[in-house]
């Protein structure tokens, strides 16, 4: 009666908690975590920012903007100066569109690992284990990727050996994937809703000339929506 | 004591013969310039009864040599390279030199056209002349350059001697009674070289820019590994940790009957971080980490993208990551809104595409179909025209009605292919 009543007790703070902010908080008896803001105003009044020495994750569908707020982040942080890496598993990375929006490539790393969630996870660890990186990205977002069904798979285990190292750093691990996979370790989740795209011009003739989109929250301080525009980048023509 | 040696007009094997007639007087020698050698000959008294017999001795290796140069004792090196070059044979110059170098002409200090200029019109001609003036008057006139050249004037100085080393060499080479087989006895002997080396690198205060590794081999060939490194490291842990991930993803082919290892010397890095600088890793144990995930994912999938200057879709190159210290770096200000992001599928995907009303209105490939609601195109591009990889191409930006957005291209060839996925 004692235990179940302690239980009870317990549970009920970690829903105040839930309800008021990051449960990460009570967890682990720490303060306030740094953020990174996305300087996405609507986004970073949701959550505000992405927390660091944390596993955040983004997760949605292909063409929801998940690799937009990714590279938006990465610009933030390449910008502020902060190396990054990107550990790309279904080598989809796109240097040109992440240049024209803002991501400094000189201060990214990029390791493609052509479908091999093994290297991918251990190229991971390896870079958490070295430190001193401000970003560090899991890309398994490509669909088509093969072994998607290891994803869902993969023991919590790994997830809490990838927090530890992050712990009293100021990395952010971002996981981009379809759906969930760093579960109760991800400290923010932001469910990215399927894209609307919006053109320009009369039909047939038609330009595609950006993208409204949304986000959910979980697992953070503030659950709710954010939307947003993407432009969609125009390459200029080269100079005659 | 100092000796000075010079002799104008040498040649470059003579050269080498008077430096080496000076390194079997003393190990402290300075190169002047190409024609004057000072070299320290303090505790020489004990070989020699008399301090006179020095410059005899001097003067007999030179003959021996097959040299002639003009010999210069003095007690400390600027009266010794004066005298060296103004006193034709050989000169000894005693404790108080102002009196030996008195008639000189000033112009043997080498002045600066100001000072030389200013001498001229008050009429200082000899070292003596100079010698006799107040060094108060000099310094608050011509600054504390004239000082310098009034001392040199008097026979002062306390300057001390530029040695010259001699050439290090950071090589170590072992040979082995039965040839290795596994990487773990060689990384054993490899430690306690680099130990060995690394130890020698920090006396000097230099550090390792580069490591060659050459390895013998049983069948009679040689195995060569150079590996460079972005940062000069001086812990044989780290070059010992970088040399067996080397190892690791290139092994040699194989037994190994001897080894070679050379560091190729650098200075150590001087850098003064601040409270503000910006979060970076650490320059040894990025190295580590790189060369880690280098031997997992290979040299091609790692490094920093660069784009090519080309519209050709999908160009980059893969550089290496060179962290540049602050204030090297451009501070770029993020975008104010965010840019529509792609990905791609690498290979793109083949597509089977249906036209209706010459405009893509169905489409399928591996694992994504459905019915085109919206299309944006044909968005003509071509390029490299010269070359043999031409690309000619109309692109589309579609939308299935499961809402993805996609980058669907017809090649020159009326072939469909998915390029990628705006997301």
């Amino acid at each position: 009666m004692g235990l179940f009543a302690q239980k009870r007790s317990r549970g009920d703070v970690f829903s105040e908690f839930r309800r008021l902010g990051d449960e990460d908080r009570l967890l682990n008896g720490k303060g306030e975590r740094e953020l990174l803001a996305t300087g996405v105003d609507s986004l970073d009044q949701l959550v505000s920012g992405f927390p660091r020495g944390a596993i955040s994750e983004i997760i949605g569908p292909e063409s929801s903007g998940r690799t937009t707020l990714l590279y938006r982040l990465l610009a933030v942080a390449t910008s502020n100066q902060e190396i990054c890496a990107c550990v790309d598993l279904g080598d989809s990375f796109d240097p040109r569109t992440a240049s024209l929006a803002g991501v400094t490539l000189s201060q990214l790393l990029w390791i493609r690992c052509r479908n091999n969630l093994e290297h991918a996870l251990k190229a991971l660890d390896h870079l958490l284990h070295g430190g001193g990186f401000g970003i560090v990205v899991l890309d398994m977002g490509s669909k088509l990727m093969p072994g998607q069904k290891k994803l869902r798979l993969l023991p919590s285990s790994y997830w809490y050996r990838f927090r530890q190292p992050l712990e009293h750093t100021r990395t952010i691990v971002v996981v981009v994937a379809g759906e969930s996979v760093a579960r109760q370790c991800a400290s923010l989740r932001l469910e990215m809703m399927p894209m609307i795209p919006t053109w320009v011009g009369a039909a047939p003739s038609v330009l595609l000339s950006g993208a409204s989109i949304e986000a959910v929250s979980q697992r953070s301080f503030r659950n709710g929506r954010a939307r947003f525009g993407a432009q969609a980048i125009q390459i200029s023509p080269p100079e005659v | 004591m100092y000796a000075c040696l010079y002799a104008p007009t040498l040649s470059l094997e003579n050269k080498q013969l008077l430096l080496e007639c000076a390194q079997s007087f003393s190990p402290a020698i300075e190169e002047v310039d190409d024609s004057t050698i000072i070299f320290d000959i303090h505790g020489l008294g004990f070989l020699y009864n008399r301090i006179e017999d020095i410059p005899r001795a001097i003067e007999e290796r030179l003959q021996d040599s097959g040299l002639s140069a003009n010999v210069a004792i003095a007690p400390n090196p600027e009266v010794a390279v004066i005298a060296a070059r103004h006193f034709i044979g050989s000169t000894m110059i005693p404790e108080r030199s102002a009196q030996a170098l008195a008639k000189l002409k000033v112009e043997a200090l080498q002045l600066t056209p100001e000072i030389s200029e200013a001498f001229e019109l008050w009429g200082i001609r000899t070292f003596q002349d100079l010698a006799s003036l107040p060094r108060d008057g000099i310094v608050a006139r011509l600054g504390h350059k004239a000082e310098i050249f009034q001392q040199k004037a008097r026979g002062a100085g306390d300057r001390r001697l530029i040695l010259k080393r001699a050439e290090e060499s950071f090589t170590d080479r072992v040979e082995f009674e039965e040839s290795i087989h596994l990487l773990e006895p060689l990384l054993f002997v490899l430690g306690k070289s680099l130990g060995e080396l690394c130890e020698k690198l920090r006396s000097l205060g230099l550090a390792a820019a580069e490591v060659d590794l050459r390895l013998d081999l049983g069948d009679r060939t040689v195995f060569k590994r150079t590996i460079k490194f972005p940062f000069p490291f001086d812990r044989s842990r780290t070059l010992l940790k970088l040399i067996h991930l080397d190892l690791l993803s290139h092994p040699p082919p194989a037994p190994i009957t001897a080894l070679t290892l050379s560091l190729i010397p650098t200075p150590l890095r001087r850098i003064q971080e601040g409270l503000l600088v910006p979060l970076s890793p650490e320059p040894e144990k990025l190295e580590v980490t790189l060369a880690r995930i280098r031997a997992l994912v290979g040299e091609k999938n790692l490094g920093s993208p660069e784009l090519v200057n080309t519209h050709r879709s999908d160009a980059f190159r893969l550089t290496p990551l060179e962290i540049a210290r602050q204030g090297k770096l451009k501070r770029v200000s993020p975008l104010r809104e965010p840019q529509l992001a792609f990905r791609f599928f690498r290979p793109a995907l083949e597509a089977c595409v249906s036209i209706w009303m010459d405009r893509p209105a169905r489409l399928s490939a591996a694992g994504i179909q459905g019915k085109i609601v919206s299309a944006s195109g044909p968005w003509r591009s071509s390029g490299d025209w010269w070359r043999t990889d031409t690309w000619d191409r109309d692109e589309w930006d579609v939308v299935l009605q499961n809402g993805g957005l996609y980058r669907l291209c017809q090649n020159a060839d009326r072939r469909w292919i998915l390029e990628g996925t705006y997301d």
